[in-house]
């Protein structure tokens, strides 16, 4: 994969979170909880308390922010490479991390 | 460019500024939902909540917010002056090799927006961390 799509995949992921976040909050709870709750409470537990299809939309953003944050870790470590090898090395740890936490954060959504 | 960490703090202006605070809180960031992640999945949870009301996990909590602010739009301001939406044209001081950006009106006007949302989110993500109701889901 080009390293300009990488990046694009990488702003994507954070606009999506960005702007899903707020939208989940406004659109499910009154502006007066959100101005007074401790927002820990509320994501992402509380939103699946609240209703269980709200998972999903869950899903979807830690979807977003995993490989948001992968492709960050990626970009920090690559600075360290300096070899063809040692970037294929680093992709393909990139690729499991985010393999490993996203499986993760879907099944401690669902379990 | 192959530098390492110690580039992030040298020759530091307002830009290398937002660069290493991005990246700082970009690593907080990855560290803390990744634990929790791993606290929900392992643990449950309940044992990640009740670790949530504790001064640690408070204080920890409230840093989240703090970093989550700024990172986000830090990185939407990235976003725009990569998309080209507000402009930013690398400048370089002639004498130190000093990175920096020429900004238009829209690129000051933002980070001024920007410098305000973050007082804001100082003292107010921190005191609805320690001090906000816990949510509850009613019947």
């Amino acid at each position: 994969m080009r390293e300009s799509t990488i990046r694009l995949i990488f702003l994507l992921t954070a606009i999506y979170v960005m702007i899903a976040i707020p939208i989940l909050f406004i659109t499910t709870l009154p502006l007066e909880t959100i101005m007074t709750t401790n927002p820990i409470t509320i994501y992402p537990h509380g939103f699946g308390k609240l209703n269980f299809n709200l998972r999903y939309v869950e899903a979807t953003i830690a979807t977003g922010w995993v490989i948001h944050g992968g492709l960050g870790i990626r970009r920090i470590l690559a600075e360290f490479v300096k070899s063809e090898k040692g970037m294929k090395s680093l992709n393909l740890f990139t690729a499991a991390l985010i393999i490993v936490v996203w499986v993760a954060a879907v099944y401690a959504l669902f379990k | 460019m192959n530098s390492g960490i110690g580039e992030w703090f040298r020759y530091v202006n307002y830009e290398r500024f937002f660069f290493t605070l991005h990246r700082v809180s970009g690593i907080y960031l990855v560290l803390y939902l990744f634990g929790r992640v791993f606290s929900d999945a392992l643990l449950g949870w309940e044992a990640t909540e009740s670790f949530d009301a504790t001064t640690i996990g408070k204080t920890l909590g409230a840093l989240f917010f703090v970093f989550i602010v700024f990172h986000g739009l830090n990185g939407l301001r990235i976003a725009l002056v990569e998309f080209g939406i507000i402009k930013g044209w690398p400048v370089r001081d002639p004498i130190k090799p000093m990175p920096a950006l020429r900004m238009s009106t829209l690129h000051k006007l933002y980070i001024v927006f920007m410098i305000v949302v973050g007082i804001v989110a100082l003292i107010y993500m921190p005191y609805l961390t320690f001090l906000g109701q816990h949510f509850q889901v009613r019947p």
